[in-house]
C-alpha cells in the first residue's frame, strides 16, 4: 500500500468503499440501520505517533507530525481500516485514559496438554484515578481467528460470536464479553473468558499457517467497547 | 458492529449532498497496436465447406493495447466490415442486379465472392442497432438523401466500454489513415511487380476527425451522431461517429482509393494451388497472368489459375476476400506500424457523487485511542506535566470512516496529511463517495 501525495492541499477527500460496504451495496439491503445507508462518521489516526509531542514539545512536535507523517492510502478491509479511533469526551480536563491489563501476560500458549486458557482482562488507571464515567467499559470485544480459536464459557460451551467476517481467511470473529465492576473501584471493570483452541485444526492449518509446520502464531485483540482501549495478545498454538 | 460509542457522530440530512460531474480521459491508440498481429485478436468462427480446405475467418477482430495473450492486455476496439445489401458493391457481384434469393430467403452469390452474406449481416446488425432498422443504410452526411452519400461499404470501429466509457466526447476524435495503398506495377510502371496487398502504405496519411460536431450533431435512434470529415477539407464527409455507442463508421469508398489496383494472395475456396507454390485454399488477385510463372491446371489445362489481374480494392477485394483478409489489409497497411498515434479521442464518464459534510465541532474528537496517545501510566502525552490547567488535549486525524446505523464501516477516506483537531477548532471534512 502506497503513501498519499501530501503536496496538495485537498479540500475534498475521496472515499473508497470497504469490502463490507460493497457487500451491503450488493445485498441491496433496504434497512436503514443495517443496510448501505451512511448515517454516521468517525475519525482515526492510525499513522500518528504522539510520542513525537513528548520528544519535541508541543510546538515543534505538532509541526513534525503534520509535515513528517506520511499517510497510507485507504485500506478497504473494514476490520483493518480504522485501528485507533478518535473519541469525544464531555470532560475536556481528562488527562489520563484507561488501558487494558491482561493476564496471563505475554504469549498465550496452547500446547497439546493445554487446549484452554482463562484470560483475565481489566481496565486500569494509574495513580488511583477514576475512569471517566462516559468511557467505563461495560463490555469488551474480543476479535480472534474463528477457525483456530473460540471463546467458551467455563462450563465448556462455546459462546456465539457477535459477528464473523467471512471475507477473511481464518474467519475473523468478534465476541462480546460482559464486564463486572472491579473491586479496585475507580470505575474500573474486569472480565474473564476461556479461550479454547479448536480441535478441528488439522495438519493442513499447521502447514499453511504454521511455522515449520508445528506452531501457529497468531494474535487476538481485546478492545474496550466504550473506552476504545486496545490490547493485542500474541498466541502460539503447538501442533497436537 | 458499533465499537466505542463516543467515536461516532451522526450525519444529519443536511450533511449529505448528491452531485454529478464528468470525468474525461484521453485515449491514444498507437499504430503498431492496430497493425501488429500479436495485438489484434481474431476469432475463427466462420468456416466454409465444400471446395478445398475451406476458409476460416472472424466476423470481427479486436485490437488490444498489448499482446492479447497476456492477462494484462486490454481490448481497445473491434473492427469489421459490412456491405449494404442494395449497395453498388453487392450489386456489382451480380452484374448490377440485386442478389438472387433461394426459397428459404437466403441470398445467393457467385463463387468469386466470399462471406457476402456475413458482410451484409454485419451491416444490418449495425443498422438495426444504430438506425433502428436493419434494412436501412448509413449516409455521410448523416441526413443526406443523395445516393452518392450512401455508405455501401462500411468499416466499423466499435470502441470497448473500457475506453469509450459513457460516451466519446465531441470534437475529440481523430484518425490517421492512409487512403492510398502501396503502389503496384499496374499503378505505376516504376513500381515493383510484387504483390501490394500486405505492404504498408508509405503515402502521407489523411487525418479524419469529427470537427464541427459540437455545432452539428443529431440525436437519433442510436444516440448522438455526427459526421467524420477530412481534417484538411471539412466539406468532405467520410463517415459517422455515434458518441454513446462509441462506434465509428467509415465509408470505405471515401477513405480508400477504391479504384486503385490491388494484388496479393487471399484465402479462397480453392482446391488447387494458384501457382503451384502457394498452398491450396488461396487465390491470387490482381497479378498479371503474363508476368507470373504459370502452371497448367491438371483439370482444365488452362495455364493460369489466378484471379482477376485488374483487381481493385473496391469492389474486388471487398467481394472476394474474407472479413479477416479485408480487416488484415486495412489494419496492417493503412494505419502504418510505428509508435505514433493512429486514433485518439477523449471519453466521458458521468460521476455521481455523494458529498458528506463531516462537521466536527470544537469539543469533539479531541481524544484518541491510539496506543501512543498515552504513556505507560495512561497519561495523555500531548498535555505537559504541570500544565493540566491550561493545556487541552488535541489529536491528528488522518482517516475518516463512514458507517451505517449499526456502525459497519462502509467507506474510508484518507487525508493527505494529519490535521490538528483541538478544542479551539471546528473542522468540516467534505468526503466524496463516487458511484
Amino acid at each position: 500500500m502506497g503513501f498519499l501525495d501530501h503536496s496538495t492541499n485537498n479540500i475534498i477527500v475521496d472515499a473508497v468503499l470497504t469490502d463490507r460496504g460493497r457487500e451491503l451495496l450488493a445485498a441491496q439491503n433496504g434497512n436503514d440501520k443495517t443496510g448501505f445507508k451512511i448515517e454516521k462518521f468517525s475519525l482515526s489516526d492510525d499513522e500518528v505517533d504522539y510520542t513525537i509531542i513528548q520528544k519535541y514539545g508541543r510546538t515543534v512536535g505538532k509541526e513534525k507530525i503534520i509535515k513528517n507523517t506520511p499517510v497510507f492510502e485507504a485500506q478497504t478491509k473494514a476490520y483493518l481500516a480504522q485501528k485507533f479511533r478518535m473519541v469525544t469526551l464531555n470532560d475536556p480536563l481528562v488527562t489520563h485514559l484507561p488501558s487494558l491489563d491482561v493476564s496471563p501476560a505475554g504469549i498465550l500458549t496452547f500446547s497439546p496438554g493445554t487446549p484452554r486458557t482463562t484470560v483475565n482482562v481489566k481496565t486500569v488507571m494509574s495513580e488511583g484515578r477514576s475512569v471517566p464515567v462516559e468511557i467505563v467499559d461495560n463490555e469488551f470485544y474480543v476479535i480472534l481467528p474463528s477457525k483456530l480459536l473460540a471463546i467458551g464459557s467455563t462450563a465448556g460451551t462455546s459462546q456465539t460470536p457477535l459477528d464473523i467476517d467471512e471475507s477473511t481467511s481464518l474467519l475473523t470473529a468478534t465476541y462480546v464479553v460482559t464486564t463486572a465492576v472491579s473491586s479496585n473501584g475507580n470505575n474500573t471493570t474486569i472480565a474473564s473468558f476461556d479461550l479454547t483452541r479448536l480441535t478441528s485444526i488439522d495438519s493442513t492449518f499447521f502447514t499453511v499457517y504454521g511455522t515449520g509446520g508445528t506452531t501457529i502464531k497468531t494474535v487476538i485483540s481485546i478492545i474496550g467497547a466504550d473506552s476504545g482501549a486496545r490490547k493485542d495478545i500474541p498466541i502460539s498454538i503447538t501442533r497436537f | 458492529m458499533a465499537l466505542i460509542p463516543g467515536s461516532y457522530k451522526d450525519l444529519s440530512d443536511g450533511d449529505t449532498r448528491i452531485t454529478k460531474s464528468t470525468l474525461n480521459q484521453l485515449v491514444d491508440v498507437i499504430q503498431e497496436d492496430i497493425s501488429g498481429s500479436f495485438t489484434r485478436r481474431t476469432y475463427q468462427v466462420f468456416v466454409t465447406g465444400g471446395i478445398g480446405p475451406g476458409v476460416t475467418s472472424s466476423l470481427f477482430q479486436t485490437v488490444y493495447d498489448q499482446d492479447y495473450t497476456l492477462q494484462t492486455a486490454n481490448p481497445i476496439f473491434d473492427m469489421s466490415v459490412g456491405l449494404f445489401v442494395s449497395g453498388n458493391t453487392v450489386q456489382t457481384v451480380n452484374n448490377g442486379n440485386p442478389p438472387a434469393v433461394d426459397s428459404a430467403g437466403k441470398l445467393l452469390f457467385p463463387s468469386q465472392s466470399l462471406m457476402m452474406r456475413e458482410k451484409i449481416d454485419i451491416y444490418k446488425q449495425f443498422a438495426k442497432n444504430l438506425l433502428g432498422n436493419a434494412d436501412s443504410y448509413f449516409t455521410s452526411p448523416f441526413d443526406s438523401t443523395s445516393d452518392n452519400d450512401r455508405i455501401d461499404d462500411a468499416l466499423f470501429i466499435s470502441f470497448k466500454r473500457l475506453f469509450a466509457r459513457d460516451r466519446i466526447k465531441k470534437e475529440t476524435f481523430a484518425l490517421r489513415f492512409a487512403t492510398t495503398g502501396a503502389l503496384s506495377y499496374q499503378d505505376d510502371s516504376g513500381e515493383p511487380k510484387g504483390p501490394t496487398l500486405w505492404t504498408t502504405s508509405e503515402n502521407t496519411p489523411t487525418i479524419f476527425t469529427d470537427i464541427g460536431a459540437a455545432t452539428s450533431t443529431r440525436r437519433t435512434f442510436g444516440g448522438d451522431v455526427a459526421d467524420i470529415v477530412n481534417a484538411s477539407n471539412t466539406n468532405s464527409k467520410v463517415g459517422l461517429i455515434f458518441y454513446e455507442h462509441g462506434t465509428i463508421i467509415l465509408d470505405l469508398k471515401k477513405v480508400l482509393s477504391g479504384s486503385q489496383h490491388c494484388s496479393g494472395t487471399i484465402n479462397a475456396m480453392n482446391a488447387i494451388s494458384p501457382d503451384g507454390v502457394l498452398p491450396v485454399g488461396t487465390m491470387v488477385i490482381g497479378q498479371n497472368v503474363e508476368s507470373a510463372p504459370g502452371v497448367t491446371d491438371p483439370d482444365n489445362g488452362i495455364a493460369s489459375r489466378r484471379g482477376n489481374p485488374r483487381a481493385k480494392y473496391i469492389p474486388d477485394l471487398l467481394v472476394s476476400a474474407s472479413i479477416d483478409d479485408i480487416v488484415d489489409h486495412i489494419a496492417t497497411t493503412r494505419f502504418s506500424s510505428g509508435s505514433l498515434t493512429a486514433m485518439t479521442f477523449q471519453n466521458s464518464t458521468q460521476i455521481n457523487s455523494t458529498l458528506f459534510f463531516c462537521r466536527v465541532s470544537a469539543d469533539e474528537f479531541n481524544f484518541s485511542t491510539n496506543p501512543t496517545y498515552t504513556d505507560s501510566n495512561g497519561r495523555i502525552r500531548v498535555i505537559d506535566v504541570g500544565q493540566e490547567s491550561t493545556q487541552r488535549s488535541f489529536t491528528f486525524p488522518t482517516t475518516i470512516g463512514l458507517h451505517n446505523g449499526q456502525g459497519d464501516l462502509l467507506a474510508v477516506a484518507k487525508l493527505s496529511r494529519p490535521i490538528e483537531k483541538n478544542d479551539e477548532r471546528d473542522i468540516t471534512f467534505r468526503v466524496r463517495l463516487d458511484f
